[in-house]
């Protein structure tokens, strides 16, 4: 495995390993903005231009995008976070040059006005769906509340009425303001020539238009909520406590990662022998949230609602005692943690896709053994650190419960 | 990641250990599958077969619950144990350096479990709970009743079991059914990844010395139902739309031209389901088909989500292009190939998947396909292929399952 790395004169950064005998490469193009670069009154644009980009170019129209992809075999998607944009696809390595230029194409979507009606319909279709999830509509009240009027709340789908709302005018203006490719990283792993990436990125990248972008990071104003939502007919409750948490730079993010899964992993943790082993709750965990700027620890609990106090208070006790775990805990929090590293790092699209976020970010490389020595030198120290600076006393408590 | 050869060893107490090395890799994974799940369940204790499964890790000779669980986590063991409908199994992936560690840890589970009868109530409620999740999520609860409805007894059951089949099942049905079931003879072991052969496969019979016995494999007859349509109501955003109908086993001559022409329908972004009904007319954001197998039959199942007002259009769609009035071009053809051919290529680079399918081929069809006959069986489809297929299988015995607030009926 090799690392290489490349800026294109408008700005567009260039990540990738190579690695030898790989039979695909994965290709990823990274893009820093998400809902929390939104106004209020365009909630939910950068999800639905996420779909407009599959949609048609100058050079091609919806369907020949589609059939493009299926003639090389492309297994393509891309999602939309609070703050990221993602657009990636996975091609064996003889369609490699083809797929680079399909995908760099698709970067510069036309948002066709009769596309961008039809595709409408299906976003407000997608809104639907998330509305039949209990745990979604618990999460992204959650988020919001949370985050209160700082942007990393806002809502990636939007509302029908943002949704209804928006033209595709005000969508292109936003595309326009976004998507400069010094907002950009392209990031790409597998069995492919570096040389052969830059030089295709020249050609199909290399005049898209740099434009100054910034990104709103206030501070987070801290409050603290209590919560309950109810929903007609449901059979189970849903509780998610939340505390502020690191942001992604900072020095202690291996410290959360192992910490969280001594307190809330989904098998061995200390929230599974309290609540999931006794069959008090059939999903506990607790995640840390690393954000640009900003950070998360939430731990999350289903269970049948006439045991949801009960639960909710275990919870508590868990997670206002983080300190209560032996150095054998640590020691195998950590072996599971690097284990599952080096596993994934097996998948082309899992690295492709770590480098990238790496790059977007903390504009640094980090490789998969440097990231094995960062989680296996995780101290008690450092958690004690950590829990100095972020006590997990839960500053805001979210539940949902049938009506 | 590139595959060496497959070896193949049967023990003398029966068990079969199919193995592949992988180069280039750091893990292996390894899957022990036991033929036997919900479809051995009497009809009073449906959910035995998921109470033993999970009652495994509870304890055994050896170990303790918290010293198994300390066990899998020093080695860094990631574990699936998963009861299915006819067969169910151990599975696990670790670093290759531990792999011997994993096989003592996984047959000591298999072969020794204490299942202590304090620990049975907990796992009951957790199963109760599973059961009622499913009322929460519509996506899930339409599969659900699309296996209750189209499937013939006993195949429709639940892996889950029934509230009134898991509240009737005490500690000597669990030591029973494992009794029963968990015997070498019958099960595979498939392994994948960073091996030594040799070594793996001398390991294991140090392992399995005391294991005996032979499962008698019960004939299951069935048949599948003529057509149906099956309305259950429910409060949602979004009417839920389900439908199934008998397609070609693996065995099957016709069985490739099935696959390329559900991945014309529904693979990837260029499938005509998500072009018409998402694409052109955006009256989904999920609509797809699969070709779903269990030992011997097979299904094309197709689902899509929906809100009301568009339910009536979004099948009627649906069910245009499931028949297959419009000719393949041959473009459409090849694009179906490609990307069939680079999914199949892509899977043989995890060796937890890997392991899972040879394990998987052998014990449906008794060998195991190489990615060459795979890939060779895909590019001899043709059109006339797939044409021919599609007339001796149509949608005559379609169950049709709608979730919502509307119904819908089956025009075909």
């Amino acid at each position: 495995m090799k690392f290489h790395q490349a800026v294109l004169s408008n700005g567009l950064k260039i990540v990738g390993e190579v690695i030898p005998g790989a039979v695909s490469t994965a290709i990823g193009f990274f893009v820093k903005t998400g809902a929390r670069d939104e106004d209020i009154n365009l909630a939910g644009v950068s999800h639905f231009l996420e779909h407009m980009m599959f949609k048609g170019t100058e050079k091609r129209s919806a369907l020949d995008i589609s059939y493009q992809m299926g003639a090389i075999g492309a297994q393509a998607n891309a999602f939309t976070s609070e703050e990221s944009t993602v657009y990636y696809m996975a091609v064996l390595n003889e369609y490699f040059e083809q797929a680079f230029e399909l995908l760099s194409d698709m970067m510069r979507s036309s948002i066709d006005p009769h596309e961008f009606s039809v595709e409408k319909k299906v976003i407000l279709e997608e809104i639907a769906l998330y509305q039949d999830r209990p745990t979604y509509v618990l999460l992204e009240n959650a988020m919001s509340t949370f985050f209160g009027n700082h942007p990393a709340g806002n809502s990636v789908l939007g509302t029908n009425d943002s949704i209804s709302a928006l033209t595709r005018d005000q969508m292109f203006n936003y595309f326009s303001n976004r998507y400069a490719p010094n907002n950009i990283v392209l990031s790409v792993c597998g069995g492919f020539e570096f040389n052969e990436l830059v030089a295709l990125a020249e050609k199909y990248c290399g005049s898209w238009k740099n434009v100054s972008v910034t990104r709103d990071n206030p501070v987070l104003i801290k409050n603290s909520v209590k919560k309950i939502l109810t929903r007609p007919n449901l059979t189970r409750a849903h509780a998610m406590l939340l505390a502020p948490g690191p942001d992604m730079r900072h020095k202690l993010t291996y410290a959360a990662e192992v910490l969280v899964t001594i307190l809330g992993d989904s098998s061995g943790s200390r929230l599974y022998w309290e609540l999931v082993d006794k069959g008090l709750a059939d999903g506990a965990s607790v995640e840390s949230e690393q954000m640009d700027g900003v950070g998360i620890f939430y731990s999350y609990v289903s269970t049948n609602p006439d045991k949801l106090d009960q639960v909710v208070e275990i919870v508590k006790k868990i997670v206002t005692s983080p300190l209560d775990f032996s150095t054998g805990d640590l020691e195998r929090a950590i072996t599971k943690t690097a284990t599952r590293m080096v596993i994934q790092g097996e998948s082309t699209m899992r690295r492709m896709m770590a480098i990238g976020f790496d790059s977007l970010y903390l504009e640094e490389y980090i490789s998969l053994e440097d990231e094995l020595k960062s989680i296996k030198s995780v101290s008690l120290k450092d958690i004690r650190d950590l829990i100095e600076e972020f006590p997990l006393d839960p500053t805001h408590e979210m539940l949902l419960i049938p009506e | 990641m590139t595959t060496r050869d497959l070896h193949i060893h049967k023990y003398s107490n029966g068990l079969v250990l199919v193995a592949e090395p992988m180069e280039g890799v750091q893990s292996a994974a390894f899957s022990l599958l036991i033929p036997c799940g919900a479809v051995q369940e009497k009809e009073d204790k449906l959910g035995l077969s998921n109470l033993t499964f999970e009652m495994l890790t509870k304890g055994t000779k050896l170990y303790s619950s918290k010293e198994l669980s300390d066990e899998c986590e020093r080695i860094g063991l990631q574990k699936g144990i998963g009861s299915g409908m006819e067969a169910s199994s151990f599975s696990a992936q670790v670093l290759g350096d531990n792999l011997k560690d994993a096989l003592n840890l996984c047959f000591e589970i298999i072969q020794n479990p204490t299942f202590p009868e304090d620990e049975v109530d907990s796992v009951r409620s957790l199963a109760l709970q599973d059961l009622d999740a499913i009322e929460d999520e519509p996506a899930s609860k339409i599969m659900d009743v699309l296996t209750k409805e189209y499937y013939p007894k006993p195949f429709s059951r639940s892996t889950i079991g029934t509230r009134e089949g898991l509240e009737n099942i005490n500690v000597s049905d669990i030591i029973a059914y494992k009794k029963d079931f968990f015997l070498p003879d019958g099960a595979i072991l498939s392994v994948a990844g960073k091996f030594n052969w040799e070594e793996i496969r001398d390991h294991v019979g140090t392992l399995i010395s005391d294991w005996h016995g032979k499962y008698n494999e019960i004939k299951i007859s069935s048949g599948f139902e003529k057509r149906r349509v099956i309305h259950e109501k429910k409060e949602s955003a979004q009417l839920q739309i389900a439908l199934a109908y008998p397609s070609v086993f693996v065995d099957h001559p016709d069985y490739y031209n099935a696959r390329v022409w559900v991945n014309v329908l529904s693979g990837g972004m260029s499938g005509r389901l998500f072009i018409e009904v998402r694409e052109k007319r955006g009256l989904v954001y999920r609509v797809g088909a699969s070709h779903n197998s269990i030992r011997g039959r097979s299904n094309i199942v197709s689902y899509a989500g929906t809100t009301p007002e568009n339910g009536e259009e979004c099948l009627e769609v649906m069910l245009n292009e499931l028949k297959g009035g419009i000719e393949i071009s041959q473009d459409e053809l090849n694009r179906s190939k490609v990307d069939l051919k680079t999914r199949v290529i892509m899977q043989t680079e995890s060796s937890l998947s890997r392991a899972s399918s040879i394990g998987h081929d052998l014990w449906t069809l008794g060998r195991v396909r190489t990615t060459e006959e795979i890939k060779a069986g895909i590019q001899n489809v043709t059109k006339e292929g797939i044409e021919s297929y599609l007339k001796n299988f149509g949608l005559e015995k379609t169950t049709l399952v709608v979730l919502g607030e509307k119904e819908l009926s089956l025009n075909l």
